[in-house]
């Protein structure tokens, strides 16, 4: 059922006792989310993902959020994520909770799946080719995705790119894009009416809010793609757009450096990871502005 | 002066791509992927044929004429890239060594 | 969830059939359960030995995939440390006897499919012990970093030098000269365990004899008296067990040697507990030979109750009362067990001062 159909109070009531099943790409996820607040703003952001009530799928990764101890849950209230296992999360005021689940969401796919090969990386689709834009977030890949989403493009995932190694195709995994500052009002403005959730300030890396996945990019979510091309975006105000093709070498570093669990993978990953090197271009795409890189990326799509 | 004997690691070990710019190496027992250069590249390719000190590689470089191929700022120093270059590869796993 | 299916973990263990026959709910415990304790590589080779695995829901499959896709990557690792060890030892005359998980891996057992294992632990003859970590330090390892107090107490009262990290691999060996240390109950001696190694085919590599691979594990599980988060330790001993006692002449080897090592009671205990929870199939006359160390009967009743309780792995949000009691109660044995009891005192004095300051 879609989250935005499930009534507010059973909502609640799962999502702050048993838990509810988020079902989107690949994973099923059991979230339990302690503050009334973070529950309204998941429901907000998440209203078009499917989810269900506990018992109706396996689940793959619980993430809990509360108080870091039950003194936190009400003097000056903190929100960390709990998935089972130690991780280097910091609890954050009550009010940044749900920056908090996205990051236990992303650290639970970025430490434990080896089914597939994994990456820090954006993806978006178009024609039924995706094209992979290697590295971390923060420098302008984000804006860059969320801005494609916004015009026409289907997005796979704004955190991680997730590779078949059998076939060589693209998993979709379609969570919010948190923006940050600046992007915020740029992408609002290319955006349909409330795309963008609410703003959180003061986050320690300035005002961020998200971008909900769009309609089409969640109900597609299941639709896998064959890869199209790699792109290694690099945001520079500076200097005039430039695109230049990488070597195969150059590739491959790009996508090894990457890879969140390329090593630990070994041999099928090398091997359809060279593959993909051999049988797609890369690209390194130089761009002052969000719109000059639009339309690179539509000119590099349109020669595939 | 010592010499020493330089040979490559047996292929067997290795999944392996030639490419235009290199190679993209997979070593099967350590589970490290190396991207080399073409000179890296061509330096496994001759120890492959066989075994060779600094020396013989060297020759196996030299231009007809007995010159050294240049380097970017002129005449190389063939034996002294070769043993530096060497010297990685061993580190690398690639090649191994041993005294005469 | 059912209190029944608290137990989901150890049955599908027992039992790798009833995986064809679970519903979401039941797989949604299942496999977080195994996630906890370490096992979900375990059930992923116990699915597809018994043929199961692909009845198995879609959403299961790739997790035991990832789950095997992830050991395999450990058991490399392990392989290549090895290697790298030997490369350094053994040309300086210094052999190495592998334990725990890379002695079952790379002697081939049964219980290394599926297997996590990060660490090389290694046993070397107490002469070779200076020598082999200076070795190493000469070539690329390093100690890790420990302060004054966790120095001495590794040195002088532990069984190993502190851990040793490759400064480039990042892997950790534990080098061990005798198994507990000198101030538990039991004592096994590395040259005791030594004069017994089996060679492993590689020059200067070698394994605990059969009797002495099952000793150690159950000594170790056992002894420690911590049974909590301890399943994965007693899946080792039942596939040690299966896969050595299918040779008739392994059980008098085994419980001969047990006698010798003085270490029958913590055997008694664990050919118990791997019969009760993973019908472990033990001759009867051994379990008669066990059971002449059976410990007095308020002892052996509290353990019968608490330790399967301990090593019956818990949900996060529904821990059972009572194994939180079984653990407590088990790891103030533990300790107990380990040092004399004003040293006890001292050292968790000491551990409890150190969570208290800020982080470092």
């Amino acid at each position: 059922m879609r989250i935005r159909d499930i009534p507010r109070a059973d909502l609640d009531r799962y999502l702050s006792t048993g838990g509810l099943d988020l079902c989107l790409g690949p994973f099923v996820m059991r979230l339990k989310l302690a503050y009334g607040a973070l529950r309204e703003a998941f429901a907000d952001v998440y209203g078009a993902c499917l989810a269900a009530p506990p018992g109706e799928e396996i689940t793959d990764f619980h993430v809990r959020i509360d108080a870091p101890s039950r003194w936190r849950h009400w003097f000056r209230p903190q929100a960390i994520a709990d998935i089972d296992s130690p991780a280097p999360f910091v609890p954050l005021p009550a009010r940044l909770a749900p920056l908090m689940l996205e990051q236990g969401m992303n650290w639970c796919v970025a430490t434990r799946v080896f089914n597939l090969l994994t990456f820090h990386a954006s993806v978006v689709e178009r024609g039924g080719k995706a094209i992979l834009f290697p590295g971390r977030s923060g420098a302008g890949k984000s804006t860059l995705c969320a801005g494609l989403a916004v015009n026409g493009w289907r997005l796979f995932c704004d955190e991680f790119g997730l590779l078949d190694m059998e076939n060589g195709e693209v998993r979709a995994y379609p969570r919010p894009i948190s923006l940050k500052n600046r992007s915020i009002g740029l992408i609002r403005a290319m955006a349909p009416a409330g795309a963008i959730s609410a703003s959180y300030p003061d986050t320690p890396k300035g005002t961020i809010a998200f971008l909900k996945p769009p309609e089409q990019s969640v109900a597609r979510d299941q639709e896998p793609a064959e890869l199209g091309a790699f792109i290694v975006p690099v945001f520079d105000p500076g200097e005039p757009a430039a695109i230049s093709r990488l070597s195969k070498t150059e590739a491959l570093g790009y996508m090894t450096l990457y890879s969140m669990n390329y090593d630990r993978l070994g041999a099928p990953a090398f091997t359809c990871l060279t593959d993909l090197v051999e049988r797609r271009p890369a690209f390194a795409l130089r761009y002052p502005d969000l719109e000059v890189a639009m339309a690179q990326v539509d000119d590099i799509h349109r020669s595939l | 002066m010592e010499k020493i004997i330089w040979r490559a690691m047996p292929r067997e070990l290795f999944l392996w791509r030639d490419w235009d710019d290199g190679s993209a190496i997979y070593n099967q027992q350590s589970g490290r992927t190396h991207i080399l250069n073409l000179t890296a590249r061509i330096i496994l390719d001759e120890l492959d044929a066989g075994p060779a000190t600094v020396s013989e590689l060297a020759a196996r470089f030299s231009l007809p004429d007995g010159s050294s191929p240049d380097g970017e700022g002129g005449p190389l120093d063939l034996e002294a890239t070769l043993a530096d270059t060497l010297t990685v590869l061993k580190k690398e796993g690639l090649v191994s060594s041993c005294h005469a | 969830m059912r209190k029944g299916e608290q137990n989901i973990l150890i049955r599908a263990l027992r039992e790798p059939a009833v995986m064809s026959g679970l519903d979401a709910g039941q797989w949604s415990g299942l496999l977080r359960l195994a996630r906890l304790a370490a096992l979900s590589g375990r059930l992923d080779w116990l699915a597809r030995q018994s043929g199961v695995f692909d009845q198995l829901p879609a959403r299961v499959r790739s997790q035991f995939t990832s789950a095997r896709n992830f050991a395999l990557g450990d058991q490399r690792q392990i392989r290549w440390e090895v290697r790298c060890l030997r490369e350094v030892l053994a040309p300086r005359g210094i052999r190495i006897t592998l334990l725990k998980g890379a002695a079952y891996l790379l002697a081939g057992c049964q219980t290394a499919h599926g297997r996590l294992c990060s660490d090389v632990d290694i046993l070397v003859a107490g002469d070779d012990l200076a020598r082999a970590e200076a070795e190493l330090v000469a070539h690329g390892w390093e100690a890790l970093k420990t302060d004054a107090y966790d120095d001495h107490y590794y040195r002088t009262w532990m069984h190993e030098l502190p851990p040793l990290r490759h400064r480039e691999r990042g892997m950790i060996v534990d080098i061990h000269h005798t198994i507990l240390p000198p101030t538990s109950r039991y004592v096994l001696g590395g040259d005791v365990l030594l004069s017994r190694a089996r060679p492993l085919g590689e020059d200067g590599l070698m394994a605990l004899s059969e009797e002495d691979m099952a000793v150690h594990v159950i000594v170790h599980m056992m002894a420690d008296g911590d049974l909590v988060g301890r399943l994965r330790e007693l899946v080792d001993v039942d596939a040690l067990l299966r896969e050595f006692g299918a040779r008739a002449e392994f059980w008098p080897r085994f419980m001969a040697r047990a006698g010798e090592l003085g270490v029958i009671r913590p055997v008694y205990y664990a050919l118990r507990l791997s019969r009760q929870l993973l019908a472990t199939p033990v001759p009867e006359a051994v379990l008669r030979g066990a059971d002449q160390a059976r410990p007095a009967w308020p002892v052996r009743v509290l353990m019968d109750r608490l330790a399967p309780a301990a090593l019956t792995p818990q949900l996060p949000d529904k821990p059972g009362r009572l194994a939180g009691l079984a653990g407590l109660l088990l790891y103030i044995r533990a300790h107990w067990l380990r040092m004399p009891p004003l040293m006890l005192a001292r050292h968790l004095a000491r551990k409890a001062l150190r969570r208290l300051s800020p982080a470092s």
